[in-house]
């Protein structure tokens, strides 16, 4: 039982322990190069066609491909925020008693031995050199409080308290990132809209799993259109939308590429174009028999032709390949067989390779309509994980800029010159040790010279 | 209208002169070479934001105003400028200069990368994609973190040379004018927090923009995902030392590979990998 509660201990231990924290970091990386290596998004057919298959297999069994999305790479945030939290249970406490412990006292001597340091005598009396150092201190420092007396006067000014409390801030801001993620990964979609010209559309395909979603209003896209530089590169793309809800026009609007429209939560943006076949009139010569049928055809909808049980389809319709201009992929089904495909050119119906097996295929007409490819996505948690960016961002530039320094003060009966005043000064901080000594520095010369005059004023009178 | 490109020839070429000074200093151990490279940094510098500026102006007298900062020859000679600028500014602040050795040599190399390669100079109007004013923000703020750590790489060398012939620095040798190992290591870690600041302004500023963009703050692109790596490795630095005490050697051997991940991040995708920010491959 015992040995059972250590185990857990030393579990617990590690969870919290620096060096988890640093191998996760270092894994998260090294596990990301891995990531970039294969193309995000590649399927498993992809992977297979573009590797030996010893590495496919190995990409594929850990998912190598789609890492982002597998569950170890899950697990491995996972444990990063659980590391992140445990530290912060086990440390906050710390700082916090860190923060309210009482002042101590230090000595001269050791004063004397801090970092920064400043020594000298006045012949002022004990009270009037703390008094006038205490002003000095105010004016640019912060306050100066008295920790010690007896013959002496022992005080500490320190800035920046809260400083140590930035580092729970920052990883606090990184959990609220990753909250905000899985917000927008549990209640959010992103999916695509191919809305032709004139139509309209409130059907989103899902980027995961080829499911649909009906959006409560429609879509319609009156125009598209791009413009050109006068060098011919593009200039700009795009869309004039109007949301219908019934046969009401509720909104209408343009969009362009980093100028997106939101309506009811969800974000519509400028994607891509194309152009749909609506249909196709067809010629199809049997070049053995030499008969020839024309045909009406629909994408994807089979055709069987008359006096044979062959079926053929359009698969596809691309705008230009290879500079070939438009063309068709038509399929052919023969009972008994698997079926064949080719591509098939708009623009030359003499092309021979317009063919499957015995058939020739002549383009005759080929109606098409452009349409506009819009990006849909509706993420509830981004304006979690904005508020995290923010937070990280004003943590990470605080922790840089402040930092925790204390100044203590010590002002006593000198032992090596009697009647004269000691002064010491000593100065620590727990960051950019730099700057905190120059500002120790113009302290220092500020209170020499409240001291030398204040003399003179003495001497003077 | 080539007054731009002659202001970016004459910076390439000050940069050069710039680092044989610094170099000679910290050679010869002598500090009047220095002083004459830090000089001459400032006013390359005063050069090449003109002829940035100059650059800006002339692609509104071509009938498209836009900043310089959209593709890979622009964005080398911005990277100089923000080494330059970063590492002329730690100089006043630490006044050591013999730091300048590395950056000045990164602000040559970058300016003549851009010069000398053949790649295309030309000014082009901008690409739907990079319409938008964050475009100046994201590519701003990743340059000053790159550039940090370009001079935090600096000072890891000179820091691992000068650790490695520490039993007795030779008065007159070449390790006489560096600042002590203690100082180098506070200097290396203020850049590598400020760089940290600006990657992550960046980072954040770039996933703003593709949200507001494609819609995804996030989408896992090889850039997005290097960036991130090289986040990772400087995190790991801060934390190393904050909480566990690492310093010298181990964080300027880190600092190192921190900066591998920053050449990766910046040239290794773009010809390696492909993804959303083909932009700066051409």
């Amino acid at each position: 039982m015992q040995e059972k509660g250590g185990l857990l201990k030393r579990f617990a231990g590690t969870l919290a322990s620096m060096r988890l924290t640093l191998i996760i970091f270092l894994t998260l990386a090294a596990v990301s190069v891995l990531g970039t290596l294969f193309p995000y998004g590649m399927t498993g057919a992809d992977v297979h066609h573009h590797y030996p298959p010893a590495l496919a297999w190995f990409i594929q069994t850990f998912s190598l491909h789609d890492m982002y999305r597998t569950n170890w790479f899950r697990l491995l945030l996972l444990l990063l925020c659980v590391n992140l939290i445990i530290c912060t249970v086990q440390r906050l406490p710390k700082t916090i008693k860190l923060t309210r412990q009482r002042d101590e006292e230090f000595s001269s001597d050791k004063i004397a031995k801090f970092s920064q340091n400043f020594q000298m005598t006045t012949a002022q009396p004990v009270e009037t050199a703390a008094a006038s150092i205490g002003k000095v201190m105010g004016a640019q420092f912060g306050p100066l409080k008295t920790i010690g007396g007896a013959g002496k006067f022992s005080g500490l000014a320190e800035q920046g308290r809260w400083s140590s409390f930035m580092v729970y801030f920052i990883h606090l801001s990184v959990l609220i990132i990753l909250v905000g993620a899985i917000i927008g990964s549990l209640f959010g979609f992103k999916g695509i809209m191919n809305i032709i010209e004139g139509e309209a559309s409130n059907t989103v395909m899902l980027s995961r799993g080829h499911e649909r979603l009906e959006l409560p209003f429609a879509v319609r896209c009156d125009a598209f259109s791009i413009s050109y530089y006068e060098t011919g590169t593009p200039r700009e793309y795009r869309s004039d939308l109007t949301i219908l809800k019934g046969d009401e026009e509720i909104l209408q609007t343009p969009i362009r590429v980093n100028h997106p429209l939101t309506y009811g939560g969800i974000t519509f943006y400028q994607s891509t174009y194309g152009s749909f076949l609506t249909s196709l009139d067809l010629e199809i010569r049997d070049t053995e028999s030499g008969r020839t049928w024309t045909k009406n055809m629909r994408m994807r909808t089979p055709e069987t032709l008359p006096g044979t049980t062959d079926q053929i389809q359009v698969m596809d319709y691309r705008e230009d390949i290879a500079q070939l201009g438009p063309i068709v992929i038509m399929a052919m089904l023969r009972e008994g067989e698997e079926a064949t495909g080719a591509y098939v050119l708009v623009n030359d119906p003499d092309f021979h390779g317009n063919r499957i097996s015995n058939y020739h295929f002549a383009i005759q007409e080929a109606e098409t309509a452009r349409y506009t490819g819009l990006q849909v996505k509706s993420d509830p948690g981004v304006w979690v994980v904005y508020v995290g960016f923010s937070a990280l961002l004003i943590g990470i530039i605080l922790a840089y800029y402040m930092s925790h320094r204390k100044i203590w003060v010590v002002a006593e009966p000198s032992r090596q010159f009697p009647g004269r005043t000691q002064v010491t000064l000593g100065g620590r901080a727990n960051r950019n040790p730099l700057a905190f000594e120059e500002e120790f520095q113009t302290i220092c010369q500020g209170v020499e010279q409240e001291l030398r005059a204040s003399e003179n004023k003495d001497s003077e009178t | 209208m080539m007054e731009s490109s002659l202001l970016l020839s004459i910076s390439t070429f000050g940069f050069l002169l710039s680092f044989v000074f610094y170099l000679s200093g910290l050679v010869f151990h002598r500090k009047r070479p220095l002083k004459w490279g830090s000089v001459s940094a400032w006013i390359v510098l005063v050069i090449l934001t003109a002829g940035i500026a100059l650059r800006w102006i002339e692609s509104y007298q071509l009938g498209f105003g836009r900043a310089p900062l959209s593709n890979l020859y622009e964005s080398l000679v911005f990277a100089a400028w923000s080494i330059a600028l970063i590492y002329l500014l730690l100089e006043l602040r630490t006044r050591y200069r013999v730091l300048g050795v590395f950056p000045l040599l990164f602000c040559f190399l970058a300016m003549a990368y851009a010069s000398f390669s053949g790649m295309d100079s030309a000014i082009r109007p901008l690409v739907p994609a990079l319409q938008s004013n964050w475009l100046i923000i994201h590519v701003v703020t990743c340059f000053f973190g790159y550039a940090a750590f370009t001079v935090s790489f600096g000072i890891s060398i000179l820091y691992l040379f000068r650790a490695a012939h520490k039993p007795n620095p030779h008065p007159k040798g070449v390790y006489a004018l560096l600042p002590p190992l203690k100082q180098m290591d506070e200097f290396n870690y203020q850049m590598i927090f400020f760089g940290f600041i600006w990657l992550s302004l960046g980072i954040i500023s770039g996933a703003v923009w593709a949200n507001s963009a494609w819609g995804t703050y996030w989408s896992w692109d090889p850039k997005e995902t290097w960036s991130l790596i090289t986040w990772l490795v400087y995190a790991a630095i801060l934390h190393a030392r904050n909480i566990r005490g690492w310093r010298g050697n181990r964080v300027a051997l880190l600092s190192l590979v921190g900066f591998g991940c920053v050449l990766f991040t910046y040239f290794g995708v773009n010809f390696l990998l492909s993804g959303l920010h083909s932009y700066g491959s051409f």
